[in-house]
């Protein structure tokens, strides 16, 4: 480390343990205040503490943990109100990506949007199919491709200043933790999917306008299915209502 | 090209203050440190006689604010903006702020009485200049306070902390200082600056959260236009003399 650079963007190994652990804390498996150790971390995930330290500087930078010399590093308690507002915000970064997009789209991007719609709508299938509720994998498939369709929606804006404000919004929570409105209300599957066709649509016919509220209303979907998963559990605080 | 010598003695020493990235946002916006350069971690730890954690913290930070590009491995490198990067910038600037509006309409009810005074005082000084055809002294100041003021106001009755973090991280490149340079002298923006705020004060008053939304939006896109056309005119007349950015990037790619 001192006579080499030391990496500045956080390693394979550090984004991966970043993810596990923003979502941990996310769902409230540690408790506000609660220590970061770095030892048991790299115990934990069978790497060294270089790529622990580097995570765990990640979720200061997310605002999920805090650091002090001599102290270390502690998880700080996220609200379900910061969690929900970051999707408010997002619902409105991905209005602006897709309205822009209508102007910048290629139609090979578009076919890969679509590539990854069909994956989705397969996930959703097959789910809808099984008697058994989700089978095993399902949150994970449909969890990559949903961070895929939208990441490259984003991408298609063609706006730098765009796709960090989204990736600062969205770093803010692990995106799979919107599964758990799916868990519970399995239909919620195929109201996405048709919400992703809504916007390959509105790509398709250059509707800048539609495009934008195709976009912003999907994010909102989830916004409120999560809004009545966290009230069913009780566990929620007075959120402001929000004109959407 | 890299941090050299000299600006040891044009970067304040900021160990005490402590915040690095701040000292580098703004050498980097004033251009003291030029496009190109090479922030290389071990040699900003030495200047500012601190250790590497909050070097790449700042480090962090600068990339956020679309100031540095980051690699892995690599020194950070200060970024050429274009215009159209900050086209960019106050697009997403402004449905940002159109949000704040809108949140702050639904969580704080007194927040257009709060942006009242100011939008008096900038109406002041709005009709000073037209009246004598000059800047009063302390114009800048005041208008920037003025600025400050209307949107921090906002910001904080959104009552959002992430929403306000991510404005604060959006307009990183754009600090007001900036923006006044770019409507400095000119009555019409000046003018148009104060009637937006006080449109977007109005429609908060009446609860229409929407309207208020949109023409906060269209007044961040016009202050960026104004930005856009500043930088546009700058490039171009720093075109005119020996192109020292290119000897920058020539530098750095070789």
């Amino acid at each position: 480390m001192s006579s080499t650079e030391s990496q500045i963007a956080p390693s394979g190994a550090a984004a991966e343990i970043t993810k596990v652990l923003a979502a941990e804390i996310l769902r409230g498996e540690h408790e506000a205040g609660s220590p970061l150790r770095q030892a048991s971390l790299a115990e934990r995930f069978e790497v060294s503490r270089t790529p622990v330290r580097e995570a765990l500087h990640q979720l200061v930078a997310l605002g999920l943990g805090t650091f002090q010399p001599h102290v270390g590093f502690h998880v700080r308690g996220i609200s379900r109100e910061e969690y929900l507002d970051a999707m408010v915000i997002r619902a409105r970064l991905e209005g602006l990506a897709a309205e822009r997009a209508t102007k910048t789209v290629q139609s090979t991007q578009l076919a890969e949007l679509t590539q990854i719609e069909r994956e989705l709508e397969q996930v959703s299938n097959q789910a809808a199919s099984s008697a058994t509720g989700h089978p095993l994998g399902a949150r994970q498939k449909w969890s990559r491709a949903n961070e895929r369709f939208h990441d490259l929606l984003v991408r298609l804006a063609n706006c730098p200043p765009l796709e960090a404000a989204h990736t600062m919004s969205v770093r803010a929570y692990p995106r799979d933790v919107t599964w758990l409105a799916v868990e519970r209300y399995p239909s919620a599957l195929e109201e996405y999917c048709n919400d992703h066709r809504g916007i390959l649509d509105a790509l398709r016919r250059s509707d800048p306008e539609a495009a934008r509220v195709q976009a912003c209303a999907h994010v909102e979907r989830a916004l409120d299915y999560l809004r009545l998963v966290f009230e069913v559990d009780g566990e929620t605080h007075a959120v402001a209502p929000f004109a959407g | 090209m890299s941090v050299g010598i000299d600006l040891r003695y044009s970067l304040p020493t900021a160990a005490e203050d402590g915040d690095v990235a701040e000292v580098l946002r703004a050498a980097i916006l004033n251009g003291t440190i030029p496009p190109g350069t090479r922030l290389h971690q071990p040699q900003i730890a030495d200047l500012f006689g601190i250790s590497r954690t909050p070097v790449r913290e700042a480090l962090h930070k600068l990339s956020a604010w679309g100031l540095v590009d980051l690699v892995v491995n690599h020194p950070a490198t200060v970024r050429h903006l274009q215009p159209d990067h900050y086209a960019d910038v106050s697009v997403v600037w402004a449905e940002l702020a159109a949000l704040a509006v809108e949140l702050s309409v639904l969580r704080d009810a007194d927040v257009a009485d709060a942006l009242r005074q100011g939008v008096r005082d900038e109406w002041a000084m709005v009709e000073a200049l037209t009246r004598d055809l000059q800047m009063p002294s302390g114009a800048g100041e005041t208008w920037i306070g003025a600025q400050e003021l209307f949107h921090t106001t906002i910001i904080e009755a959104s009552n959002s902390p992430r929403l306000r973090e991510m404005i604060e991280s959006t307009t990183g490149i754009v600090p007001w200082q900036t923006i006044w340079k770019a409507v400095e002298g000119r009555p019409y923006p000046l003018r148009s600056t104060v009637l937006r705020h006080e449109e977007v004060m109005v429609l908060m008053r009446r609860g229409a959260a929407r309207e208020a939304a949109d023409a906060m939006r269209s007044h961040i896109l016009e202050l960026g236009n104004a930005v856009v056309a500043f930088v546009r005119h700058a490039r171009d007349e720093a075109s005119t003399d020996p192109p020292l950015d290119d000897a920058l990037t020539r530098d750095v790619q070789h």
